[in-house]
């Protein structure tokens, strides 16, 4: 398989399989206006300017993984309100590190344009939202509460009826 | 940490979650607030309950919040329509409500005349809510009504009057989905006469012949559950209609005599689940 380089944010430079790295939509359109096709010693590596080198391994591996999925449907919010997937176990675990990676990941999948990924690791995150009060939301997100006692209470009191099901 | 995701991408992360969840996220700090609260991520709201009161003020201020953008309102526990009229008079996109357990003084459906763009109706344990005026409402000023399902144990229909089932069947003729789940269902479609756009039909019948009698009305049928009884010897007898399109029936007899009941059931297409319960010997 032809590989390409990758210089991240962090200065690294990262080799990825071309076949992978097209599902991102970034880089496809990227390869294509650069007629890039395999490795050359001699060819700079493209530069990413908001992708770690971790987060980079991360949704390349994600993309191998994904290969052969068909592409997602068209972004409509009425579909996806009908059905609310579930993560696979595979991308569950997949997605199973600690949040400021996933954060970086989400990032990444959102800059390189994978829209599967994107939408899984958002999932994720909601995963990990859902079912828990407010303190253990923002301790587990390291979320500071910015309001006064009293603007705390009102907001509390404005959401009450959310709890009813 | 969460300040390194931009507005946009924690947007399509509180997509995800439910109503619940978002009040919790709305309460976190002023930036998840303000997220949390985008009227787009509140297209389909429950609400009622024991400790919720549906008092005029939450209703308004869910109306002035979200107002155009809401497409769906479940609402239990209602005890006075006043209080949904705030809410659904902002309300204007409104395409699909339902009403669980309302209490007898209400009649909620007097306000249907305001969602215009209404096309799912469902309403369950609530007494006294069919009757000739909410009738004509839901003919007169939800022309896009096209689903209707009204489940309840007794008395949610005014049987009196001889109006409401006549003006029932017109609706009924213009829906592709109905169900109707309580005891004298065909009672209320005695009425009945051809609903070519009706696919979707659900209901419970007294005796078999009735049941016959309004799968003649329905030429079109993708999808058929029915509830019911026979006593009557002579079933295989009855002329059942050939229901060409129906790719999935369900049926549940309470009280039947297999020996006379199977022969005409034998004969309804692409029967999928046949339960008989409570037989008579």
């Amino acid at each position: 398989m032809p590989g390409i380089k990758l210089l991240t944010v962090d200065n690294e430079i990262v080799e990825v399989d071309a076949d992978t790295a097209k599902q991102s939509l970034l880089l496809r359109s990227m390869l294509h206006d650069l007629g890039v096709t395999e490795i050359d010693d001699d060819e700079e590596a493209i530069s990413l300017p908001h992708v770690t080198a971790a987060a980079l391994r991360k949704a390349m591996a994600w993309c191998a993984h994904h290969k052969d999925d068909p592409p997602p449907p068209e972004d409509d919010e009425n579909a996806r309100d009908l059905q609310p997937q579930q993560l696979s176990s595979w991308d569950a675990e997949f997605l199973r590190m600690d949040q400021s990676a996933l954060f970086e990941l989400i990032q990444a999948a959102n800059y390189l344009d994978i829209r599967g990924l994107l939408d899984t690791a958002c999932k994720a995150v909601a995963d990990a939202i859902r079912g828990r009060s407010p303190e253990e939301i923002r301790k587990a997100f390291n979320i500071r509460c910015d309001f006064t006692p009293q603007e705390e209470e009102q907001v509390r009191r404005e959401t009450e009826w959310c709890e009813e099901k | 940490m969460e300040k390194i995701l931009p507005d946009e991408l924690l947007t399509q992360i509180l997509s995800e979650l439910d109503q619940t969840s978002l009040g919790r996220c709305a309460q976190l700090s002023r930036r998840w607030r303000r997220l949390a609260t985008q009227p787009r991520l509140w297209r389909k709201i429950h609400i009622g309950g024991y400790r919720c009161s549906l008092d005029a003020e939450l209703m308004a201020r869910l109306g002035d919040w979200l107002g155009d953008s809401l497409q769906e309102i479940s609402i239990k526990c209602l005890k006075s329509n006043d209080n949904l009229r705030e809410l659904l008079v902002r309300a204007e996109n409104l395409t699909s409500l339902s009403i669980h357990s309302a209490s007898e003084s209400c009649c909620a459906l007097r306000y249907l005349g305001l969602c215009r763009n209404l096309k799912e109706l469902r309403v369950s344990e609530s007494c006294k809510l069919v009757t000739e005026d909410s009738l004509n409402l839901l003919l007169y000023s939800c022309p896009e009504l096209s689903v209707l399902e009204v489940s309840s144990l007794d008395d949610f229909w005014d049987d009196t009057n001889p109006r409401v089932g006549r003006l029932f069947s017109t609706l009924v003729s213009h829906l592709t989905s109905l169900s109707v789940c309580f005891a004298d269902a065909t009672k209320l479609l005695r009425d009945l006469t051809k609903c070519p756009r009706l696919t979707s039909l659900n209901f419970a019948f007294p005796d078999i012949a009735s049941f016959v009698r309004i799968l003649r009305c329905t030429p079109n049928l993708v999808c058929l559950r029915a509830t019911g009884y026979n006593s009557l010897d002579d079933a295989a007898n009855l002329q059942l209609p050939a229901l060409p399109h129906l790719r999935r029936s369900d049926l549940i007899f309470h009280e039947a005599r297999a020996e006379t009941t199977m022969p005409l059931i034998q004969r309804v297409p692409a029967l999928k689940v046949l339960s008989f319960c409570g037989n008579m010997s």
